[in-house]
């Protein structure tokens, strides 16, 4: 197991820097640069002015040596500073890591939670409600896109019913717990409804294909409670394919949800990235981009570590 | 006269098959089987012989099995009308039942401790040290070599013959007054078959616990069977004690399983087979189900399906003995 753990991290790292190069070339390679942005609000093109922030910004040399001075200081965890605030990059992105994972944690645990009881049942009682149930959250949760959801919510709770605000983490000067639950709310049950439609369909499949197995029939024939049938054996089985579903969350509870951060203005990684990229403010996107990337090699292994867990059979000796 | 543990009367069961259609899979079923007795159920697959087990036990599948009329008499109480909750204190407790595929009849995450034990805390009170102790001395019995181990293991760790073993020892364990076995050794190779088949036969002596054997094979009837039941689309054709079925088989049907058999004292170049194949459930004809058949068959065998004749205790279902 560690054996096979050490060789996974071993690949791990190769294809972690090379995720970074292609970020880093593509980011350069996009029109506009951070230098245009920063000179059409403040400085002329052409002046000497010009030339000099390039330079302060390193910008006047070529990518490839950019890019090997940004993993220089990668390896002293030094992200570099902000092209737009000159704020240190690691400053910036640390504060919005909390909000991002109380807003996607919240929702993605939600939507676990109804998930499963519902997939579960779906799959033991076909046809039935809670059939309708789960086919009516599956295609809400895989059609309708986080916008229009988030939209619609605002439309129907903030504006005409009154009861929740628009956006933010906080109500100025308000820090009540109380206050932070109105504000995560809306949005985190969008992040919930749009993990729960795959989530329901994946527990109900895997679910439907465990019931037909021969050893559920063997625990009917035991005699033991159908409660324990369906936990004990049916539900453990199912557990394993539904896992990695789960597992894959991981790094959208790190990342944040993109839209729905935006659109709520929630202090987020998401809302944080976006509006880097709208500035080209490069360093902070790159950051970003390496949390996010972190996040996902890691939960990688994690699945596979949780599936040797889950799943006697598998050996990774 | 001795005593019935298990009698099944005029059963009937159909199954739903979408668009509100329904098939009957057996009918006018009638059997007893007496206190240690072992009776033997043959066919072809799709006979039926594996509707009835699992009806016997309340197993059908949920949506789509009903049965649709009869009597099952286990200890003098229909089974039939009972809720799941008395079926539970039967299932396991009373009536065992050991799969045909040992492969995949355990659950593969779980140890076989786990497994055995949870059979036991359903049925008796007992303590984890208590439930351990009857693990070891259940695989013991069943002929495990290092019990100990065996039981922290997974079934993936042991072979298709250990885990039928301790299907048999899981079941044994909370001391059945039945056992039905549907086809336990039609997976394993022959060597296993005849070690489990033995194996069977001893803890049936000395425990004393009545067997359902449903095979197809009728060397194995032969072995162990006190009683043979032939069943044939649905519908039991003949039944009689196992030296009656070998010495004179009286239905054409029984006759040709018969005749498929390899036997050493016989010098032929080919095995009689029976033409054709067991009919569907929707196409079953009208008549005798084993019309499309049968080498003897008749006009009246087409339209009318024959009752059970008793013949001095062997009874067949064939217009050739009314």
């Amino acid at each position: 197991m560690l054996k096979y753990l050490g060789k996974r991290i071993l690949t791990a790292i190769p294809i972690f820097f090379g995720i970074t190069v292609i970020i880093y070339v593509m980011l350069n390679m996009a029109p506009g640069s951070a230098l245009d942005m920063l000179a059409s609000s403040e400085i002329s093109v052409d002046s000497a002015a010009y030339d000099q922030l390039k330079a302060q910004l390193g910008l006047d040399k070529p990518v490839w040596m950019r890019y090997l001075l940004w993993l220089k200081d990668l390896f002293q965890l030094n992200f570099g500073t902000s092209y737009r605030t000159s704020q240190d990059v690691w400053t910036m992105v640390s504060q919005r890591i909390g909000p991002s994972i109380l807003l996607s944690g919240t929702g993605v645990i939600l939507a676990i939670l109804l998930a499963l009881p519902i997939g579960i049942m779906a799959a033991y009682k076909p046809y039935s409600k809670w059939d309708s149930v789960s086919s009516f959250f599956a295609l809400i949760g895989s059609t309708l896109p986080g916008f229009l959801l988030s939209l619609l919510l605002i439309y129907v709770f903030s504006i005409k019913l009154k009861l929740l605000p628009t956006s933010g983490m906080h109500s100025s000067g308000d820090t009540s717990f109380i206050d932070l639950f109105r504000h995560l709310l809306l949005p985190a049950l969008i992040i919930c409804i749009g993990s729960m439609g795959n989530l329901i369909k994946q527990t109900r499949s895997a679910c439907l294909e465990v019931l037909h197995e021969d050893f559920v029939k063997t625990a009917r024939s035991k005699g033991i409670k159908e409660q324990a049938v369906v936990l004990k054996h049916v539900f453990r089985n199912a557990l394993i394919p539904v896992s990695t579903t789960i597992l894959l969350q991981i790094p959208h509870i790190i990342g944040g949800t993109t839209i729905v951060e935006q659109i709520f203005g929630w202090p987020g990684l998401g809302s944080l990235m976006i509006s880097s990229i709208n500035n080209r403010d490069y360093p902070v996107v790159m950051c970003v981009a390496v949390i996010i990337a972190i996040t996902v090699l890691v939960t990688n292994i994690l699945i596979d570590i949780v599936y040797g867990f889950l799943d006697p059979r598998v050996s990774y000796d | 006269m001795a005593e019935n543990l298990l009698e099944v009367k005029d059963l009937e069961v159909d199954f739903r098959v979408g668009d509100g259609k329904v098939v009957t899979a057996i009918k006018d079923v009638n059997f007893s089987l007496i206190k240690g007795h072992t009776l033997g159920i043959v066919g072809e697959s799709g006979c039926g012989k594996s509707v009835t087990a699992n009806t016997i036990m309340k197993l059908l599948p949920k949506e789509s099995g009903i049965i649709a009329g009869g009597q099952i008499l286990f200890d003098g109480k229909d089974i039939v009308p009972m809720s799941d909750e008395e079926m539970r204190n039967i299932r396991g407790k009373h009536i065992g039942m050991i799969f045909q595929e040992p492969m995949t009849s355990l659950n593969p995450v779980y140890r076989i401790e786990t497994q055995m034990t949870e059979m036991l805390l359903a049925h008796e009170k007992l303590t984890k040290k208590e439930a351990h102790e009857r693990c070891l001395e259940m695989l013991k019995a069943v002929g495990i070599p290092e019990p100990e181990r065996r039981l922290r293991e997974y079934p993936h760790q042991l072979s298709g013959g250990m885990r039928q073993r301790i299907m048999i020892a899981m079941v044994l364990s909370v001391k059945p007054e039945l056992i039905i076995a549907d086809e336990p050794t039609t997976a394993l190779d022959v060597t296993i078959q005849a070690q489990i088949m033995e194996l069977m036969g001893k803890l049936k002596e000395e425990m004393g616990t009545s067997i359902i054997l449903i095979t197809h094979d009728m060397g194995v009837i032969a072995d162990i069977a006190d009683d043979v039941m032939v069943m044939y689309g649905g519908n039991v054709v003949e039944q009689a004690p196992v030296a009656d079925i070998f010495e004179h088989p009286l239905h054409p049907y029984t006759q040709g399983l018969l005749a498929s058999i390899p036997r050493m004292d016989m010098d032929v170049e080919t095995l009689a087979a029976i033409e054709g194949t067991v009919p569907s459930l929707a196409e079953m004809p009208t008549g005798c189900h084993f019309s499309t058949r049968c080498p003897y068959c008749t006009e009246k065998c087409r339209s009318e399906n024959p009752a059970m004749v008793d013949q001095g205790g062997h009874k067949v279902a064939c217009w050739k003995y009314e």
